[in-house]
């Protein structure tokens, strides 16, 4: 196989002149970076209070809870991206015309953000449900039997366990994320993967491009995982969980 | 607005191919899944060193980046990929339309994806 690599093309400037390739991916890492936070706030918080829900007594709580986790977990996210950019703002006139009027990156941005806050959150929402259950049935007789809520049960019993335990899928969750975050590209969202191609597509040293965005991909998803490592390390109780995580 | 769900059904030919395409990826790709993670699985228990730590590698390497890069990747890389495997002067042009569409069409059957086609 040949293929002559020209990695001198990242200082190259781009044809409108001023800013040069490398400038182009940093911006998309910021893109990234970006939606990909933004939706993890929206998914933990959602997911929290969905997952939780699932595992009360009341049949309604559970059925609503049911729903949103098969609807968000069994659309494609692709198809989810379109919905909430081409179709969810035909829907509501105010909306329409913000869209129309704004920055088109705006819109992107905020579809992107809601799309895969949502979509997460139904994954997240499993993860705690299963979290909970997993507990031993004991410790939510326990806390009754001392006169706890049921609210007071989940505050100081439950979810401080269950959350515990789920960090590891939580890691995998929150690696999930950040990679979907691309698919914000279909929309025209200018992250990483769009900027790689687009700087493919200028130069035609797709290879050079790409090679780029999956290094600083592996790079993010061991920062994200090492983050996470820490965090289970630092909250472990001693003696309940094996500390620490690899 | 005004929703015209009729398109829905006279749409609907149009849909099935699309589904069937689905259907066939899906099908295609958990088999090839099953088969070479089933091998991969394997390669990381190995006790030759260099073929777990490969394996491992390989798992960490596609699980840290998003599916649309492989995509491109792959799209991109693979015309080099068949052009250095079957000696070809150019690059092998691959994609939907030239090849899983074409294996259904009973004229190409039995005929590889190859160069006879760029002559």
């Amino acid at each position: 196989m040949h293929y002559n690599w020209n990695w001198g093309v990242f200082f190259q400037e781009l044809p409108g002149g001023g800013e040069e390739y490398w400038q182009l991916i940093v911006w998309g890492i910021g893109w990234t970076l970006a939606v990909s936070a933004c939706s993890w706030v929206i998914a933990i918080a959602l997911g929290s209070v969905i997952g939780t829900i699932r595992t009360t007594n009341s049949p309604w709580l559970v059925r609503f809870g049911n729903g949103w986790v098969e609807f968000f977990r069994n659309v494609p996210l692709l198809v989810q991206m379109f919905l909430w950019y081409f179709v969810i703002p035909e829907f509501i006139p105010p909306l329409k015309s913000w869209v129309v009027r704004t920055d088109p990156a705006h819109a992107q941005f905020v579809s992107a953000v809601l799309c895969l806050g949502l979509f997460t959150s139904a994954r997240i929402a499993e993860q705690v449900r299963a979290g909970i259950q997993s507990l031993a049935r004991g410790q939510r007789a326990a806390g009754m039997a001392i006169g706890l809520t049921q609210p007071q049960v989940y505050r100081f019993v439950l979810l401080p366990m269950g959350f515990r335990i789920i960090i590891p899928p939580l890691t995998s969750e929150t690696m999930n994320l950040i990679k979907n975050s691309s698919v914000a590209l279909t929309i025209g969202l200018a992250e990483l993967t769009f900027r790689a191609r687009e700087m493919g597509e200028y130069t035609f040293n797709f290879f050079e491009a790409f090679t780029a965005a999956t290094l600083i991909y592996i790079v993010i998803a061991m920062t994200a995982n090492r983050v996470m490592a820490y965090v289970e390390k630092r909250v472990a109780v001693p003696g309940y969980i094996a500390g620490g995580g690899k | 607005m005004h929703l015209d769900f009729g398109i829905i059904s006279s749409g609907l030919p149009f849909l099935w191919t699309g589904f069937q395409y689905t259907v066939q990826l899906t099908a295609v790709s958990a088999i090839g899944g099953l088969f070479f993670g089933t091998l991969l699985a394997l390669a990381r228990l190995s006790s030759i060193k260099w073929l777990s730590t490969f394996a491992a590698g390989y798992v960490n390497l596609m699980r840290s980046i998003p599916l649309v890069l492989v995509i491109f990747w792959f799209f991109f890389l693979m015309p080099l990929v068949l052009q250095a495997m079957g000696g070809s002067e150019r690059p092998v042009q691959i994609g939907a339309e030239r090849t899983a569409g074409r294996a259904s069409n009973p004229s190409q059957e039995g005929r590889s994806i190859p160069r006879t086609r760029w002559g």
